[in-house]
């Protein structure tokens, strides 16, 4: 039997072994893409749609080999449908019947759309049906290339229920590409960066949230404060030997009526706050990333900057 | 009345050739359709001289003048039975109509993208015949107009039958005269 790093293949969908593409957008791809949930991501042309383009055997690799044939349903980037098929033919072609089309066609909200070829469709309805076919192959592994692009987010979490069910309900494994951090923190268990059509990490998405190995791959999972024992010290006056990265609701800004910190700006966007505090004495600035409940933050104010207890415990026992 | 005996014997003759020209036209035309669209594929993916190159050698016999391809290559045809002088003559017209429906298919491609028609074939469930409706309704007009050009091309054509002296009705042959 294969094994992939010691372990037996079975527990794995994928093994590239020094997998390139030319002309260099996948540089000797060494890698295990295991089952569960995977999240391809990486900025523009690091490579993410080439990968997945090789996995499910669109394209041929120019070298290395890839271990691994499971039945694959596949959502390309230009969602790859049938010009001259209507939504329900999709499915019932993906499906092979009519069994269950119904019932897809309403969870992706396509149910009075079901008479239409995709050149009727608007661009989210076209994401949405390329998704709802997908599901409604009896595939192995799902290989969505930044699914449910352009749509809306309000109802983009009930779809990513629907997939997460069918998941659920058979077994199937899933790896897709984002650009979105907050989709692979929700929605996968590994996460797999590229950069510049190399493997730059691969690792639980867990992992990679609470402790990134280095500040650029902090950022691949959204904003963080990568703090060096020297800035520990200077802004939470706090001894590491390391440097760690603090995420946005792992550190809190007080108010106080005075101190060595002074809010030069502050911006509110909901989800996450980024204030630009300059520390007094040594006149140096940099930008935190916190998350208020609520915008409180005026230039001129005087805060603290605090982690919370369970964080304090990391950094000194990381000390 | 052996005047209207003979003429008889012509009308079938050239209704024969008819029917022959139109199965010929119809094999040619069915053929280009079904590989001008690979070979649209394969120079598509080719890149620099490569793919000049390519283009070059596919359209170059449909530049040859007829003159010349008979010069050269009748002597031989006629020297075969009239089956295989036959299927000489399908594949000459091949080489000079297939780069017609390749240039038609060019300016007309398929409505099916390339993902498109993988995602069909991951599929792995359809028959040939369902895949092979499957594409004609994807394919778009592109493909029955290099078909309808080449089939039309391959009906008329007289010269390189005069040629290779194969039966058509464009040709008056022995029997009509």
């Amino acid at each position: 039997m294969d094994t992939v790093n010691g372990a037996p293949f079975a527990e794995a969908v994928w093994q590239l072994d020094a997998v390139a593409l030319e002309p260099a957008r996948l540089r000797d791809v060494l890698l295990t893409i295991p089952r569960g949930v995977t999240a391809v991501m990486g900025s523009s042309g690091a490579g993410k749609t080439s990968l997945l383009n090789v996995l499910v055997g669109f394209e041929k690799p120019d070298r290395g080999r890839i271990i691994g044939a499971p039945r694959v349903a596949w959502v390309p980037q230009n969602g790859g449908l049938w010009p001259h098929c209507t939504a329900r033919e999709h499915l019932e072609i993906a499906r092979g019947s009519t069994t269950g089309v119904d019932e897809l066609l309403a969870a992706f909200d396509l149910a009075g759309r079901d008479a239409a070829r995709p050149a009727e469709m608007s661009e989210q309805e076209r994401a949405r049906l390329a998704v709802a076919r997908a599901l409604a192959t009896p595939a192995e592994v799902l290989v969505l290339d930044e699914p449910l692009t352009g749509v809306d987010p309000a109802p983009s979490g009930r779809y990513w229920d629907v997939i997460r069910q069918h998941l659920a309900r058979t077994g199937a494994a899933l790896v897709f590409s984002t650009r979105l951090p907050e989709l692979a923190i929700s929605e996968a268990e590994h996460a797999l960066c590229l950069r510049a059509g190399r493997v730059w990490h691969a690792g639980p998405v867990a992992a990679l949230y609470a402790e990134p190995p280095d500040e650029e791959l902090m950022a691949c999972l959204g904003p963080g404060n990568w703090l060096t024992p020297a800035e520990a010290r200077r802004w939470f006056r706090a001894q590491i030997t390391q440097p760690r990265c603090l995420r946005p609701e792992q550190i809190a800004l007080t108010p106080v009526p005075e101190g060595p910190l002074c809010v030069e700006s502050a911006r509110f966007s909901g989800a996450c706050a980024e204030a630009v505090l300059r520390h007094v004495p040594s006149n140096a600035t940099r930008t935190f990333f916190h998350r208020p409940p609520r915008a409180e933050l005026q230039p001129g104010d005087f805060v603290q900057l605090t982690t919370l207890l369970s964080v304090l415990l990391l950094f000194f026992l990381g000390a | 009345m052996p005047g209207l005996a003979e003429d008889g014997v012509s009308a079938v003759s050239v209704v024969a050739d008819i029917a022959l020209a139109l199965g010929r036209a119809l094999l040619l035309a069915v053929v280009a359709m079904g590989i001008c669209g690979a070979l649209c594929g394969w120079l598509a993916a080719q890149s620099g001289p490569t793919r000049t190159g390519a283009w070059v050698l596919l359209l170059a016999p449909f530049f040859v003048p007829p003159a010349l391809i008979g010069a050269a290559f009748s002597n031989p045809a006629l020297a075969v039975s009239p089956s295989g002088r036959e299927i000489f003559y399908l594949t000459i017209l091949a080489l000079k109509l297939v780069p017609l429906a390749v240039v038609v298919r060019t300016f007309l491609p398929s409505r099916l993208s390339a993902e498109a028609r993988f995602v069909f074939h991951a599929l792995g469930r359809s028959s040939w015949k369902e895949a092979a409706r499957f594409h004609l309704r994807g394919a778009g007009p592109g493909l029955w107009i290099a078909g309808a050009v080449v089939f039309l091309l391959a009906f008329t054509e007289s010269e390189l039958a005069t040629l290779f002296q194969v039966r058509t009705w464009t040709v008056l042959t022995e029997a009509c005269r």
